[in-house]
């Protein structure tokens, strides 16, 4: 815990204890019913300690509360993962007003345990709309990348906050199977190299987005602010390879060949 | 492996998109734009259809349509100005104002 100032490292610890987690032997990581806390230089973050199986990293998680998202490991499992500024937590504890920085800390790990079961902290709601206006200008949800332009939306409602851009348009019809796994290795590298931002494969297209519902008030704004500067991050880094990927238009022969990540599957299911 | 005859501009994953026919003020270049989100603002709209018929970024574009001849604003979403299948101009924003 030497990461954080000896004082908030103490109510960051006293919290986590609270709520259950354990330190585990030799490490500064904490678990918690099949939850692990880690912490690095500037995150702090919450993993499955257990690889998921049969889990599809691009589907399943769009829409649901909190920021957890599928990662692939270095070993090729999958793990969800919850991802927060140590800044943001920092602010949190650096603002501490009669002592309540401990239940503030309670509350960001409540926040990660209750959406990792899809749920949404009892009472929570969402900032009111106009102080959401303040902290974006309206062109912030525009997105243009030279002949590429998206529109991002707000997602604000009594148990919804969050914040989704596109990134194709449904489900690119006439691509090959070869073709199809480039484009969805592309997605996949986008959701495993940046953080916080998950992407989300549907019959609608593929979307980037970060949901906020349950996040704790005393940090709704830095991370509100956060995620929108992650998302157009994302969105300018990726947007130009998948919508050129996903054009049928353009031809291509090396996108004719199987991507190496995605043959050995495929070499598995064959007798 | 490029393709310059038409142009996915914008996703249509909420279906709320529309299409557009645009050209230059030369009448060189000329691209469809298929679904354009329609919450799309114009001026974002114009600077990527410029964009996409390889007309220079650093200067400041706008829509005009063409069944009016009046200039779309830049602010206000494109739906909102237009209907699917208007025939819009990418227009370079110029003045003859005097220097002060």
């Amino acid at each position: 815990m030497a990461s954080f100032a000896p004082q908030g490292s103490d109510r960051l610890q006293a919290a986590l204890e609270k709520l259950g987690f354990v330190r585990q032997r030799g490490s500064d990581a904490f678990r918690h019913n099949g939850v692990m806390f880690h912490q690095q230089q500037d995150w702090v973050t919450l993993k499955s300690s257990e690889p998921l199986l049969d889990v599809d990293p691009l589907h399943g998680l769009l829409g649901t509360p909190g920021p957890w998202k599928h990662v692939i490991e270095c070993d090729g499992s999958t793990r969800k993962l919850f991802e927060l500024p140590r800044a943001a937590l920092d602010g949190v504890i650096g603002a501490d007003v009669d002592g309540e920085a401990e239940s503030a800390c309670e509350e960001c790990l409540w926040w990660a345990l209750a959406t990792d079961q899809g749920g949404i902290p009892a009472g929570w709601q969402p900032p009111e709309r106009a102080e959401i206006d303040a902290w974006m200008s309206p062109a912030s949800l525009t997105i243009q990348c030279g002949p590429i332009v998206r529109q991002g939306q707000l997602l604000h409602g009594p148990d919804k906050l969050g914040l989704r851009f596109p990134i194709l348009a449904g489900s690119p019809a006439g691509l090959s199977e070869a073709r199809r796994l480039w484009l969805r290795d592309v997605l996949l590298e986008a959701q495993n190299r940046w953080r916080m931002v998950r992407i989300g494969l549907t019959e609608t297209g593929a979307n980037a987005e970060i949901d906020l519902t349950g996040v704790p008030q005393e940090m709704a704004e830095s991370m509100f602010k956060t995620s929108l500067d992650a998302l157009r991050w994302v969105v300018e880094w990726l947007v130009l390879s998948a919508a050129f990927l996903a054009d049928p238009r353009v031809v291509c022969q090396a996108w004719e060949v199987r991507p190496l990540r995605a043959a050995p599957a495929e070499r598995r299911d064959t007798p | 492996m490029t393709d310059r005859t038409g142009a996915v501009l914008a996703p249509p994953s909420t279906g709320d998109v529309m299409s557009l026919e645009c050209g230059d003020v030369t009448g060189t270049h000329s691209v469809v734009a298929s679904d354009v989100q329609k919450t799309l603002p114009a001026g974002a709209v114009a600077q990527a259809l410029a964009a996409r018929m390889s007309l220079p970024q650093n200067v400041p574009w706008a829509l005009r349509d063409e069944s009016t001849s009046a200039f779309l604003e830049d602010d206000k979403p494109i739906g909102e100005q237009l209907a699917t299948g208007a025939r819009v101009t990418v227009t370079p924003k110029t003045h003859l104002g005097a220097s002060m």
